[in-house]
């Protein structure tokens, strides 16, 4: 009964005849639409090159929006319209009118100096960050810069005591310090108080190079965090005592450009600085020794510095949505879009295990940290590798058979 | 058989010679291998449209076995499909089939996978040793045997339950009641 019921089966419909199956299975193989594994095979290299674009696309949409995170700023280019000018010899590169996209010097200027050769700020981009590390700022809270001010510097394993217009050894402070819950403070007493809490991490900075024969005068723009310029000044004064050793600091009070501004001397023999801010900047002027002699010291500088215009300031220099960061949240959003229909792709179609690697890539894409995106991009590359091998493995599964063996009963005719 | 060339085709004639001489048999067994929706011959045109993509029949070792072979593929592949589109789209599946209308009893094969129904078929019917069974369709001979007594107890099985029943009018996945040809 099964044997009849095979040939029965065997003998199913009405055959079209070898004539017409072979002249239309001819004018498949001629037309190359034949949809069988010869086609498939042949765009194997073809899938292989889309995967390959594709995670190459999503890698670089990785690599990019990590770098999203931290601030976008781009250098001081900007005047602002209104007129302050306090000198009277203006020429026209210093109308502070032209308000151009591209980057150009500031229209600042100190008397006496070449102004034909200030130097354009240098394309530095990347904010240059040190690991930041918090200090405790301790001053006369009625007049911060006049008295003594402390700096309790927070380490990891314990504190450093740095200090300006020091009135006792610094050692004496360091005795003051005390663990607290917060961390390291100086104990309170009658002079101190804790008046900020600021870290020494210092952004790039944009230089600007004023010539007077051989004398220089170099001022430097420094993006600080947050509106605060109190704070700009904070940190500065945090870098400069800590960044490198210096036999004393001393901070005296002036005005730049019509802001409150600070001079720090720097003893044995050091140069001055003049440092104000404002709301996006804090500026600091060194001036250097020329080949004819001492330099100007920076704080006789600070009445001859003009400004033309209210700041200096700058695009993007807090973070915000830009129009690129906009476009790479698009791209995101089209990347997890397709990550969840792959997820269902494989679920319906493919093996499961697939659907539970893309999974995971999702589940890293939407909280991925620093780390995570490393997992991620591993995740992306295995992905990419089962992806490769389920193709090579459907194109060998596929309608054609391989090659058979010689020998077998299969007698043509 | 009288080789016939179709007019205007490429490729040499030994090619057409060829397949003339082993289409009846490819035939036979793509409509055995291939589920009833399945017209047989697009099997067998898919599988030779595949070959000549690439090379002429007359390069294969074993033209027949090879096609054997890649019909088996290509229904094993087309049942796939269909299972998926039978879990999660029933309507699609059935939208637009016209597929021909066989005997039910024709229709307790499919109990059977296509590898199942070729081997078989291949031993039960046209009564090849397991060993040329195994070469033809790229197994081993001990799988031919195993699959040989597995098969023939699900068909039993299958065909006991059909005889309970008894009722010519079970209706099978695209089956009517129209006789077959035969």
């Amino acid at each position: 009964m099964t044997n009849d019921l095979l040939e029965r089966r065997a003998d199913r419909g009405t055959p079209r005849g070898a004539a017409q199956v072979w002249t239309e299975a001819h004018r498949t193989a001629s037309a190359g639409a034949g949809g069988g594994a010869d086609q498939r095979r042949s765009r194997a290299p073809f899938r292989l090159i889309l995967v390959g674009l594709i995670v190459s696309i999503g890698a670089v949409l990785i690599i990019g929006l990590s770098g999203l995170g931290e601030w976008s700023i781009q250098q001081p280019d900007r005047i602002d319209q209104a007129d302050r000018d306090q000198g009277d010899d203006r020429d026209d590169q210093d109308d502070g009118s032209e308000q151009g996209s591209d980057p150009r010097p500031p229209s600042l200027r100190i008397e006496g100096f070449d102004r034909t050769e200030v130097s354009g700020p240098p394309p530095l981009v990347a904010p240059t960050v040190v690991d930041p590390i918090e200090h405790f700022i301790y001053a006369s809270s009625t007049d911060p810069w006049s008295e003594s001010i402390v700096g309790v510097e927070q380490l990891s394993d314990g504190y450093r005591v740095w200090g300006v217009n020091l009135d006792l050894p610094l050692v004496d402070y360091a005795e003051l310090v005390t663990r607290t819950p917060s961390g390291w403070e100086l104990e309170p007493n009658e002079l101190q108080a804790r008046v900020g809490t600021t870290t020494d991490r210092m952004f790039g900075s944009w230089q600007f190079t004023f010539v007077d024969g051989d004398e220089q005068a170099v001022l430097l723009a420094t993006p600080h965090s947050g509106n605060d310029p109190v704070d700009g000044l904070w940190s500065h004064l945090a870098w400069a005592a800590t960044s490198e050793p210096r036999p004393s600091i001393d901070v005296s009070r002036t005005t730049a450009v019509g802001e409150p501004a600070l001079v720090f001397e720097f003893g044995g023999g050091q140069y001055d600085e003049l440092v104000w801010a404002d709301g996006d900047f804090t500026y600091w002027l060194r001036s250097w020794e020329g080949a004819s002699g001492p330099p100007t010291e920076a704080s006789l500088l600070a009445d001859r510095i003009y400004l033309d215009g209210d700041s200096i300031s700058v695009r993007d220099a807090v973070p915000g949505v830009s129009g690129s960061q906009a476009l790479a949240f698009m791209l995101l959003l089209v990347v997890v879009i397709a990550i969840v229909a792959s997820v269902g792709f494989f679920l319906l179609r493919g093996p499961r295990i697939l659907a539970l690697v893309v999974g995971w890539i999702l589940f890293l894409a939407w909280g991925a940290d620093d780390e995570g995106w490393l997992w991620l991009g591993l995740s992306v590359v295995v992905l990419a590798g089962v992806w490769m091998l389920r193709v090579f493995m459907s194109t060998d599964s596929a309608q054609e058979a391989e090659p058979l063996g010689q020998s077998g009963g299969a007698d043509p005719g | 058989m009288q080789a016939h060339q179709p007019a205007g085709e490429p490729g040499p004639s030994s090619d057409w010679e060829l397949f003339e001489a082993i289409y009846p048999k490819l035939r036979r067994f793509a409509a055995v291998v291939a589920d009833l929706d399945i017209d047989p011959d697009d099997l067998v045109h898919d599988a030779v449209a595949a070959v000549l993509a690439r090379r002429s029949l007359g390069d294969l070792d074993q033209p027949l076995g090879y096609l054997k072979k890649a019909i088996v593929n290509g229904s094993a592949n087309h049942r796939r499909r269909q299972s998926v589109f039978r879990k999660y789209a029933p309507r699609l599946l059935t939208a637009d089939h016209d597929f021909e209308q066989y005997p039910s009893d024709l229709a307790i094969l499919d109990v059977l996978e296509p590898m199942d129904r070729a081997v078989i078929f291949l031993a039960d019917v046209e009564g090849l040793p397991h060993a040329v069974i195994a070469e033809e369709l790229g197994l081993s001979a001990g799988a031919v045997r195993k699959r040989v007594s597995r098969s023939r107890r699900k068909l039993a099985a299958a065909l006991e339950a059909h005889d309970v029943d008894d009722t010519n009018e079970t209706v099978w996945p695209g089956v009517g009641m129209e006789g077959a040809n035969r």
